[in-house]
């Protein structure tokens, strides 16, 4: 049984029923971020967007054990999580080399920026990816779901299976240590 | 709230995860503490630019890989679906089944014949007796087939030999003791006979046994012959029946003694000589003489048995007086039927002669007699 407060659950029901676009558009509304997820976290884009799909076949092949206890976004996310983590100790390493050279393009709200402003703002986006990278990756996957997804701490202790506590505290220190990094470079301007 | 407090709590507060009575104290301090407020301002700063972050896409034909390996993985996955799910209970099902179908097969695979360990350790004897039992193994290939078959042949034969020579050796051992028995009866006296007969004994000898059984038969015939006898011949043949007695009981052999048979004549002399001739005649020989011809004789004689009714015949013609048959026990070896019959036939003597059974020697086909020659009063 789906939660009814499930913004996915009509969605879930239709896949289950073995309706295929209904599934499709699952994957289209959710692979961006499961994607973002595993690159930041892996390093490569290429080995991220292959996991990235393994992630969708076992969400199609889990969905009739899905129970409904959590959002689907969490138990999304808490798949795409351990996929990334099992990844991680797979490979028994961490990648140095930052997101690629195809970085995508910078979402540039403000039209009136200057190139200069753009300029810095992807020099700036290149180090916050690398700052992140850096990071432990109990901490990267806390700082992820939380700053970039968006995620609630309690939907981050569902998807991580951690206490409260432990998410705040990973999170603070993650954040600590990338304010750390880019204070050095980059003057952050507080007046 | 101190400063260190407010760098703890910094992101709660951000992130508004802060109880009301914290957030109070917390923009208080903040009112009066700079370098507080400055820690804040630059990671409030921080988070927004990670949030800021330009989203990663996936590459447009993300889908349709997905698809493909929803696909490429399906076989795979119902393979699993059917061997493993629900897994809790053919799991457990499939490894009761493998350990069984292992039993089984090692049970089968040490118990058949073409490596049965008692196969690889018989001895040559168990070996000759499972190729009797079970001819050939077809399983074997031909030529151990062949090898066992050759092996088992020799080993019979072999084994036959041995026994045959096993019983050609104790024949010739039986008869030698048989002989020497005869020959110690023969010449000297009691003692070395029971040796012999004691060998005799130990050897086992069948016809023996059965020469007992029939002297038992004769025994009773010996007592129901006895008990019909007048006293005045009793007490001479008691000592014959005392020996075939101690003979039966302590299977000590006696040394049989001769057939004495009385003649009456008038011419003690003449007759010795007569008796020479006759023994010349049948083939016999006078082995000793004792007495006078005054007082008697009693000459003991050898002859071959089978020659005994023509020379008693002949005596019995040459001796006008009656002729007095005595006969003695003796060991219990053999049976004096068979003279009996003769004695008769020969019209020695008649059946209505008293004769008293005795034995004779069934190895040697001579007999001895004892003549007493009395001179006629």
């Amino acid at each position: 049984m789906v939660s009814l407060q499930d913004p996915d659950q009509e969605l879930i029901q239709r896949c289950r029923s073995g309706d295929q676009p209904a599934f499709d558009q699952l994957v289209l509304k959710y692979r961006n971020r499961v994607m973002g997820i595993a690159t930041r976290m892996l390093g490569d884009r290429v080995e991220a967007e292959d996991l990235a799909q393994d992630v969708f076949v076992k969400v199609y092949h889990g969905l009739q054990g899905f129970q409904g206890e959590a959002l689907f976004s969490t138990w999304l996310y808490r798949i795409a999580a351990n996929s990334c983590l099992n990844q991680i100790r797979k490979r028994k390493r961490e990648s140095q080399v930052a997101v690629s050279a195809d970085d995508p393009e910078p979402n540039i709200s403000d039209g009136k920026s200057n190139p200069h402003t753009l300029l810095e703002k992807k020099e700036l986006n290149s180090f916050l990816e690398k700052a992140i990278h850096a990071l432990p990756q109990e901490q990267r996957m806390v700082l992820i779901l939380r700053d970039i997804e968006g995620l609630s701490y309690e939907e981050i202790a569902d998807s991580l299976e951690l206490e409260l506590g432990t998410v705040r505290s990973r999170l603070h220190r993650a954040r600590l240590e990338v304010r750390a990094s880019v204070k050095e470079k980059f003057d952050l301007g507080v007046e | 709230m101190n400063c260190q407090e407010i760098r703890e709590l910094s992101s709660d507060y951000l992130d508004r995860q802060s109880a009301p009575h914290q957030v109070l104290l917390f923009e208080e301090h903040l009112q009066v503490c700079s370098n507080c407020r400055e820690e804040v301002e630059t990671l409030r700063t921080t988070i927004s630019l990670i949030g800021s972050l330009d989203e990663i896409k996936t590459s447009p034909d993300f889908l349709s890989q997905v698809h493909r390996k929803i696909e490429a993985g399906g076989m795979l996955r119902r393979l699993w679906a059917w061997f493993f799910e629900p897994f809790r209970l053919k799991v457990p099902l499939e490894v009761t089944a493998l350990f069984l179908m292992s039993f089984t097969a090692l049970y089968l695979y040490y118990r058949s014949p073409e490596i049965s360990r008692e196969s690889d350790i018989l001895a040559p004897l168990e070996g000759l007796k499972l190729a009797r039992e079970k001819p050939l193994n077809k399983a074997l290939p031909t030529r151990g087939r062949i090898e066992e078959g050759n092996r088992t042949a020799e080993s019979e034969t072999k084994l036959l030999a041995e026994l045959k020579a096993k019983a050609s050796k104790r024949k010739s051992s039986l008869e030698k003791v048989g002989k020497a028995h005869d020959k110690v009866a023969a010449l000297t006296g009691k003692k070395e006979a029971v040796a012999t007969k004691r060998n005799l004994q130990d050897a086992q000898v069948k016809p023996r046994e059965e020469s007992l059984e029939r002297s038992d038969k004769d025994f009773k015939r010996y007592q129901m012959a006895e008990a019909k006898r007048p006293e005045s011949l009793k007490a001479e043949l008691s000592e014959p029946m005392d020996a075939e007695k101690k003979s039966r009981e302590g299977m000590i052999a006696s040394v049989p003694k001769p057939e004495i048979y009385e003649l009456t004549v008038g011419n003690v002399a003449l007759y010795e000589r007569r008796v020479g001739v006759l023994l010349k005649e049948v083939g016999g020989s006078l082995l000793s003489q004792e007495g006078s011809s005054e007082s008697g004789l009693l000459l003991t004689v050898k002859l071959p048995q089978s020659r005994q009714a023509e020379f008693l015949a002949s005596l019995k013609e040459e001796v006008s007086v009656g002729f007095k048959r005595e006969f003695q026990r003796e060991g219990a070896v053999g049976t004096t039927s068979g003279l009996e019959k003769e004695l008769q036939e020969k019209n020695v003597i008649t059946a209505g002669d008293r004769m008293l059974p005795s034995t004779s020697r069934m190895v040697e086909p001579t007999v001895k007699l004892q003549l007493r020659i009395l001179p006629k009063k």
